[in-house]
């Protein structure tokens, strides 16, 4: 899976949008669930606090860290998939869509034609593709 | 609420799938597993520091975390699905609106025609 979610994120952020991360937290913190589970966590860590030492306590928060960790590598790809796995219905879709054939028929058949300079022939191809590879590179959601 | 007719998926059902599939990837995904090996090897420093009413709660806080990383994920792949579906519906009125500009007039001549295409291509970027 490519990292949709570090390739988004970017240019969210480069357009002034909200960052992913911000943008999930923001989602989640509305979930009940999250909530209760944030609690049972908070609950377990103070007591697993005051019976480890001041050494436990350590551990204990290098282990906090590497489950935030492992959280965020989760969420990350978990988005990335979701956005793969709707870009590839978008494809299947958009090769069935009347302005997508009409387009495509378009550009076929200007690009066949003998009284058309090539050099404006090559210059319609570069915008176009340039804007699918920058819509692969950084789309706008 | 209505049952889901046989012939179509269930989009929970898909949903589960996908989730499925995020648990499978993480697993064979390297940044991921150095990270889980950290966090399962510090598991077990602090679970031999406690006694068994301590390990009891340890398993509860792992539990807990589990529990917070499937939400998490759950989330964030809606999110992805929904960001995915607004971009193909953006893109798809983009280009109709100005294919609709193509198809309105046949006589429209080859210069106006490429930059029809030209202005495609601006609305993709």
């Amino acid at each position: 899976v490519k990292d949709w979610f570090k390739t988004i994120d970017r240019a969210r952020t480069a357009r002034g949008d909200q960052p992913l991360h911000e943008l999930l937290i923001g989602i989640l913190a509305k979930h009940e669930r999250r909530a209760g589970t944030v609690k049972k966590i908070l609950r377990a860590q103070d007591r697993l606090r005051r019976a480890l030492g001041k050494d436990g306590v350590k551990l204990l928060l290098a282990y906090e860290s590497a489950c935030t960790d492992r959280l965020v590598s989760g969420e990350e790809l978990a988005y990335s998939l979701g956005f793969e796995h709707g870009r590839a219905h978008a494809h299947a879709e958009a090769v069935e869509d009347p302005a997508v054939r009409t387009l495509a028929a378009e550009l076929g058949e200007l690009l066949g034609a003998k009284d058309v300079e090539d050099a404006a022939k090559v210059r319609a191809l570069a915008i176009v593709i340039a804007g699918v590879a920058v819509g692969e590179r950084g789309p706008r959601p | 609420m209505p049952a889901t007719p046989p012939d179509q998926p269930d989009p929970d059902d898909h949903r589960d799938d996908l989730l499925d599939m995020v648990a499978d990837r993480l697993r064979h995904h390297p940044a991921h597993a150095d990270v889980d090996r950290r966090a399962r090897e510090l598991r077990g420093r602090v679970e031999a520091l406690l006694d068994d009413t301590g390990r009891r709660i340890l398993g509860d806080l792992e539990g807990a975390w589990a529990d917070l990383a499937h939400l998490h994920a759950q989330v964030a792949l809606d999110v992805g699905l929904s960001h995915a579906a607004a971009r193909r519906e953006r893109v798809l009125r983009e280009v109709t609106e100005q294919v609709a500009v193509l198809v309105a007039d046949p006589a429209l001549d080859r210069g106006a025609r490429l930059d029809v295409l030209v202005a495609v291509g601006r609305t993709l970027l």
